[in-house]
């Protein structure tokens, strides 16, 4: 116990006597254990966590997919979420999730603030199919999810929360939502979402079994469990068959459409699963440079520590209690590490919880994990006493007297311990090279995706959306003239240029589609009808949003009334699809399957194309009618503005609320708050990364500085005789860098065929950018390699200007 | 105290061996204050450090104190060493991060003396040697002559029956020297055996009986 003590207190005084090493060795150990913790907690949460329903691995999410088409998450019509329910054998239970949004106008207590609510109506069975209990109240009673049942909702525990101040007795209390009094029959527990995030209200479903125009409505995600004893892959081709069925049934609804079958777990998690893994191995590499920097330092410490570990042995000191000894001073660094580690992982943790974005499912769950803590500490506390204790192993009986005699004289380092130090160094170039080029790929990714020409102009645009569902302007009749009038305020507000609205703004999803046809041309093999976005626009929409106008004309406002004949607009991919030899499409028909019945239209204009969803994804044939056309109540507001468009925000707002008080305004931002937020994931992945290729690229630097500067301390003598004899002072900075030089080529060049072999595995992350692009390997080799030689040069000008007398007389 | 016979030592270098060590033979009493001299290469120190247990790798027989060392695996050797001997090195190799008090102590350590016990010698080696007031100095602090002479005590505080000393006033001013080497006469009149390596005739003095080495072999009277 005294020896221990004594070790303690020995320990925490060289640590003391020697800060350069210390805050090095402690900074790189907290690096990497902070961010290894952090990263492996957010991984934790998000994908490896189960899903907090019954059984989790019995769950299923079902959407549709059109055979030869790369969607695999289409909606399903809701005729076939019936027909699976009726003649599946190997599901359990199938439930139906409507994704919409309500707005939200009066509580308990009488009228509220309007909010618009991200809502789901489901199925009553979905609740006991998940193992979900509400913490109040109860869920839906097969009752009322029929068509004419009462009005019910569920609320989220944060909107119950927020909005109605955590009353214990919201049960059986009435909220307005979409102007239907609806009674509140429970509260869901804290966070729970089945695959969309964030949803705030849930009302039944009410699926009508004989409305035959319904059932063709493809709107609904389905959520199965399979039964006991059944596995995916039987589910997978039962559905598969009986999709083939449904197409013999009725091709016109289901023409080339099939299931497309997924875990739960999968749906909810599988968009981030990638990237999210990609971060968990950078920060593995990140915590292996670290302990490679500071094994690094450990063994050149211990290898300056030779004659005091001799004189030790000499004294009568045991290898173990040399090896105690120094087991006790790795320990010390390691656990200081880890202290500062384990504030930096907490920190970490909160951090990427609170800021990171929402497309993440379950982010706001992440929370500091101790075992993976322990993990990691364990990792650097391994490296501690391996690396540690390596000069214990030195100081044994056979060479104590060789050590203390050189120790009197002077010498050079031996071979074996230098060999292990440059190996190490090249060890963490080579790493370092992997992380960077990793990171690199991804900056180059998202400046692409910031760069990438969206098809509007996004700068100087406001937006923000509305339901016309509930209140004065439900009716179809009633939304188009409110509408009108709504742009006319809005145009008239002092730095407004353009006001349009659209049913669908860029970016935003994909929204609604429709099948549609070229009139008197032939479908393509396989299918009797092509499938497309629709979108009701106002005739300045296009000008407001900034969209070019590529052939034919704009709508006017002879084409916005209800009574006129069909104009359509079309984009440039479904122009390039139909009229592939040069035609021009104006003036031809188009078929379109509305719910309300088949109608022809005919088309006026070609406009350009624009990402309906995320930046980086295909783009979709669509078509442009007039918003009298397709009064939908779910629109958004494109207002061209002439200075900053956030200072208009409260006069739209309150020219909103001039026409109708009760009518939610949701999203008001800028178009480029819309485009940042719909690459907030990768950017998330980018700062990430990057903040990771910056700590690893200053680990290498000192790691490189350390190894050069602690070998030109050991060959100071072997320096001044080479001065003495006649060597330039040039020749020792070529000699000194040139060390630097070579262990960072070789360093580089293992990092180089690793990310070759590696990279691979980003392809679906990146936009623009190759997974072997030549200008990042390169960019990346050229930076670490000028890092390298300048960690050398600081180093080698001490060689330099080592004074040769001196240095033949240096111990 | 001390009998060797044939000790040699060589490395493989190359195509051959190369000699450090030739066939020596020779006897130490106990009490007696030898000193080793010789050119340098002669193989002064590693004949020290034989004695002194620090090296291992040598072939012939060598007995102390009756026990027959070659035939020693090296944990029975360190524990002769702990036992028995102290060394003082001519670069007195304290250890620069312990204070003058505990880098006394850390022989006394090692040899599982207890604390109490320990902090007694130690004060008394402090005592003995007039070095109370540099207890709390470390050796950065000291002159090269106070460091010897604390390298000195270090070596004497576990009481052994050996000193070896490999140029212990190499670096030292003359007047230092000198000092150390009536320490030295000291504690042999006081039973200790002493067997020092030097290149000092005047050194040499202080001692009964000198063994000559060159290129590895015992030369001049005490060759056999």
């Amino acid at each position: 116990m005294h020896s221990l003590l004594q070790d303690l207190r020995h320990g925490v005084r060289l640590l003391g006597k020697t800060p350069g090493f210390s805050a090095t060795a402690v900074a790189a150990l907290a690096l990497g254990i902070g961010a290894t913790t952090a990263i492996f907690s957010v991984v934790d949460a998000v994908l490896l966590k189960p899903l907090p329903f019954r059984d989790p691995d019995r769950l299923l999410a079902v959407w549709e997919k059109k055979l030869g088409q790369k969607q695999q998450k289409m909606f399903v019509a809701s005729g076939n979420f019936l027909e699976w329910g009726r003649q599946s054998r190997t599901l359990e239970a199938l439930a139906a999730i409507q994704e919409t949004h309500v707005n939200l106008t009066g509580g308990p207590n009488g009228h509220i603030d309007p909010q618009e609510l991200k809502a789901e109506r489901v199925t009553a069975g979905l609740f006991p199919l998940l193992g979900v209990r509400p913490v109040v109240g109860r869920t839906f009673l097969p009752e009322e999810d029929r068509p004419g049942g009462a009005p019910s909702a569920l609320l989220s525990y944060e909107l119950w929360q927020r909005r109605f101040g955590g009353d214990p007795a919201i049960a059986g209390k009435a909220v307005m939502l979409g102007g239907q009094s609806c009674n509140v029959t429970g509260v869901l527990p804290p966070g729970f979402a089945v695959v969309e995030p964030g949803v705030e209200v849930w009302t039944p479903l009410a699926l009508s079994p004989g409305d035959a125009r319904g059932a063709r409505r493809r709107i609904l995600t389905v959520v199965a469990r399979l039964k006991h004893g059944v596995e995916i892959g039987q589910a997978r081709a039962e559905l598969e068959t009986l999709g083939a069925t449904l197409e013999r049934a009725d091709p016109d609804l289901n023409q080339g459409w099939r299931p497309s079958v997924f875990t739960l777990n999968e749906a909810v998690r599988g968009q981030v699963r990638q990237p999210l893994l990609i971060l968990a191995g950078a920060v593995s590499l990140l915590l292996l440079i670290a302990c490679a920097n500071v094994a690094n330092l450990l063994l050149a410490r211990g290898t300056a520590r030779r004659k005091e570990l001799a004189v030790r042995a000499a004294m009568g000191a045991s290898r173990g209690r040399i090896a105690g000894q120094l087991l006790t001073e790795s320990c010390i660094l390691s656990l200081a590490g880890g202290a500062a580690g384990l504030v930096l992982a907490r920190g970490a943790v909160s951090l990427a919880a609170w800021l990171g974005p929402q497309s993440i499912p379950h982010l706001g769950e992440a929370r500091f994990d101790a075992r993976l803590f322990l993990f990691a500490l364990a990792a650097s506390l391994a490296t501690g006493m391996l690396f540690g204790m390596a000069p214990a192993l030195q100081a044994s009986g056979a060479n104590l007297n060789a050590v203390l005699v050189e120790a009197g004289r002077s010498g050079t380092s031996g071979r074996t311990g230098s060999l292990v130090r440059n190996g190490l160094v090249v060890a963490e170039v080579a790493l370092a090279v992997l992380v960077l080029i990793g990171s690199g790929l991804l900056m180059r990714s998202f400046v692409n995706l910031r760069l990438a020409d969206l098809g509007f102009q996004k700068s100087g645009l406001l937006t923000f959306r509305m339901r016309l569902a509930g209140g004065r302007n439900t009716s179809a009749e009633r939304r188009a003239p409110f509408l009108k009038d709504l742009l006319e305020q809005l145009r008239n507000l002092p730095g407004v240029r353009v006001a349009g609205l659209t049913s669908g703004l860029p970016l935003n999803g994909l929204g609604s589609g429709i099948a549609f046809a070229v009139e008197g041309r032939q479908a393509p093999p396989g299918e009797t009808k092509t499938t497309g976005l629709l979108r009701s626009v106002s005739p300045e929409y296009f000008r407001a949003a900034g969209i070019p106008l590529i052939a034919g004309r704009e709508f006017s406002d002879a084409d916005d009334t209800s009574q006129a004949r069909l104009a359509l607009i079309v984009n440039q991919t479904l122009a390039r699809r139909f009229w592939t030899d040069g035609a021009s499409p104006l003036s031809r028909r188009l078929v379109l399957d509305f719910t309300e019945g088949t109608k022809t239209g005919e088309i006026v204009g070609v406009v350009g194309d624009v990402k309906p969803d995320r930046v980086e994804a295909a783009d979709w044939p669509t078509v442009y009618c007039t918003y009298a056309q397709q009064p939908i109540a779910a629109v958004a507001v494109a207002l061209r503005t002439a200075g900053p468009p956030m200072a208009l925000a409260a006069p739209v707002e309150r020219a909103v609320h001039q026409l109708d008080p009760d009518q939610a305004v949701a999203d008001l931002r800028t178009m480029d708050d819309v485009v940042d937020q719909s690459i907030a994931g990768q950017r998330f992945d980018t700062v990430l990364l990057g903040i990771f290729a910056t700590i690893a690229f200053a680990l290498c630097a000192v790691g490189i500085y350390g190894v050069i500067s602690y070998d030109v301390g050991q060959r100071t003598n072997e320096i001044g005789i080479r001065l003495a004899l006649g060597a330039g002072r040039s020749g020792i900075l070529r000699l000194v860098v040139g060390e630097a030089a070579g262990l960072a080529a070789l360093g580089i060049g293992l990092g180089l065929a690793a990310a070759f072999a590696l990279t691979r595995l980003m392809a679906g992350m990146l936009y623009g950018v190759r997974t072997n692009d030549a200008y990042t390997f390169a960019g990346m080799a050229l930076l670490l390699g000028m890092v390298a030689l300048a960690a050398g040069y600081v180093p080698a000008r001490r060689a330099m200007a080592v004074d040769p007398l001196t240095a033949l007389r240096h111990e | 105290m001390i009998t060797l016979r044939n000790i040699e030592k060589f490395y493989e270098a190359g195509y051959g061996r190369t000699y450090v060590l030739r066939r020596i033979t020779a006897e130490i009493k106990e009490g007696e204050f030898v000193t080793v001299m010789g050119p340098s290469g002669a193989g002064k120190s590693t004949l020290l450090g034989i004695l002194g247990m620090l090296d291992g790798a040598w072939t012939g027989e060598f007995e102390f104190l009756g026990q027959a060392v070659h035939r020693m695996k090296p944990k029975e050797r360190a524990e002769l060493n702990k036992r028995y001997i102290g060394f003082v090195f001519q670069s007195y190799h304290l250890i620069d991060s312990l204070t003058v008090y505990e880098n006394l102590d850390i022989p006394l350590s090692y040899r599982n003396v207890k604390s109490s016990e320990r902090a007694a010698l130690v004060c008394d080696t402090l005592d003995r040697f007039h070095i109370v007031g540099k207890r709390d100095l470390y050796p950065s602090q000291l002159s090269g002559g106070q460091q010897q002479l604390v390298a000195v005590a270090r070596a004497v505080i576990a009481n052994p029956k050996l000193i070896l000393a490999d140029e212990p006033t190499g670096n030292l001013h003359s007047s230092q020297g000198k000092e150390i080497m009536e320490l030295f006469k000291k504690l042999n009149g006081e039973g200790t055996t002493i067997v020092q390596v030097t290149h000092s005739e005047a050194n040499a003095a202080y001692g009964s009986r000198v063994i000559q080495l060159a290129d590895g072999w015992i030369v001049g009277p005490e060759a056999r």
